[in-house]
């Protein structure tokens, strides 16, 4: 359950407590054309470990994944505003069922995406244990 | 052995991680980088700037978009790199940590 825990978990989050903008879920679609904002959620799971306290590898698992949050505005100003206000809402939390989500980071500047949005990337290091 | 050379035999070790480590992301970056004319590929760079400081670079016009991969209403990205190279920098940074963390004991 782990990786699929950490993905249900955020995606959980964001619906709970995101009131910003619409949210656009990994593996669904949504109508951004009357939008001004908007964010896309993606969780690539990196590395899965396996830890013990007892000093032996056995019994527990660590789950290490990677949250991509892609900002999407009219203009680079709101772009990284929106960028901001992703960071705000999710850096160095603790959610549900111990999910661990790090400081996040963003991955370079605003780019023009040729479909009236400016793009930014902000990414957040997820770790859960089993 | 002194403290002195305990030390340096230390950060040796240390630099030889990191340089095994910044190898094989360099290769692991090349190999991930999706092909089209082959341009993009072959535009990687890496320099020494210091014994633990590296600078790896793609200086491709389109590399911003090609590095963020496949996302939902945005042309770019690649079905041979739909992830981007984050997750990619991420699990080599996880690594080097662990290794790192290993030197000191």
């Amino acid at each position: 359950m782990g990786i699929a825990l950490a993905k249900q978990t955020i995606e959980q989050y964001f619906i709970d407590s995101w009131v910003l903008t619409p949210i656009q879920f990994d593996g669904t679609e949504i109508d951004v054309s009357t939008n001004d904002d908007w964010i896309s959620l993606k969780y690539v799971p990196v590395k899965n470990s396996n830890y013990g306290m007892d000093g032996t590898l056995r019994g527990r698992t660590k789950y290490n994944g990677q949250l991509q949050v892609f900002c999407y505005a009219k203009n680079v100003p709101l772009t990284y505003t929106l960028a901001d206000s992703v960071l705000e809402f999710l850096s160095s939390r603790v959610l549900a069922s111990d999910i661990n989500v790090d400081i996040g980071q963003a991955q370079g500047n605003a780019i023009d995406t040729d479909n009236n949005f400016y793009e930014m990337l902000v990414t957040f290091e997820v770790n859960n244990y089993e | 052995m002194s403290l002195s050379s305990e030390f340096q035999d230390l950060l040796s070790k240390q630099e030889q991680i990191i340089n095994r480590y910044v190898v094989n992301l360099h290769t692991e970056l090349i190999r991930s980088t999706p092909v089209d004319t082959g341009t993009l590929k072959s535009a990687w760079e890496l320099k020494k700037v210091s014994a633990t400081h590296w600078v790896m670079s793609n200086n491709m016009e389109y590399a911003d978009i090609i590095f963020r991969g496949i996302r939902a209403g945005v042309k770019g990205g690649s079905k041979q790199l739909p992830d981007g190279v984050y997750p990619i920098l991420q699990r080599f940074n996880l690594e080097l940590q662990e290794e790192l963390q290993k030197l000191k004991g």
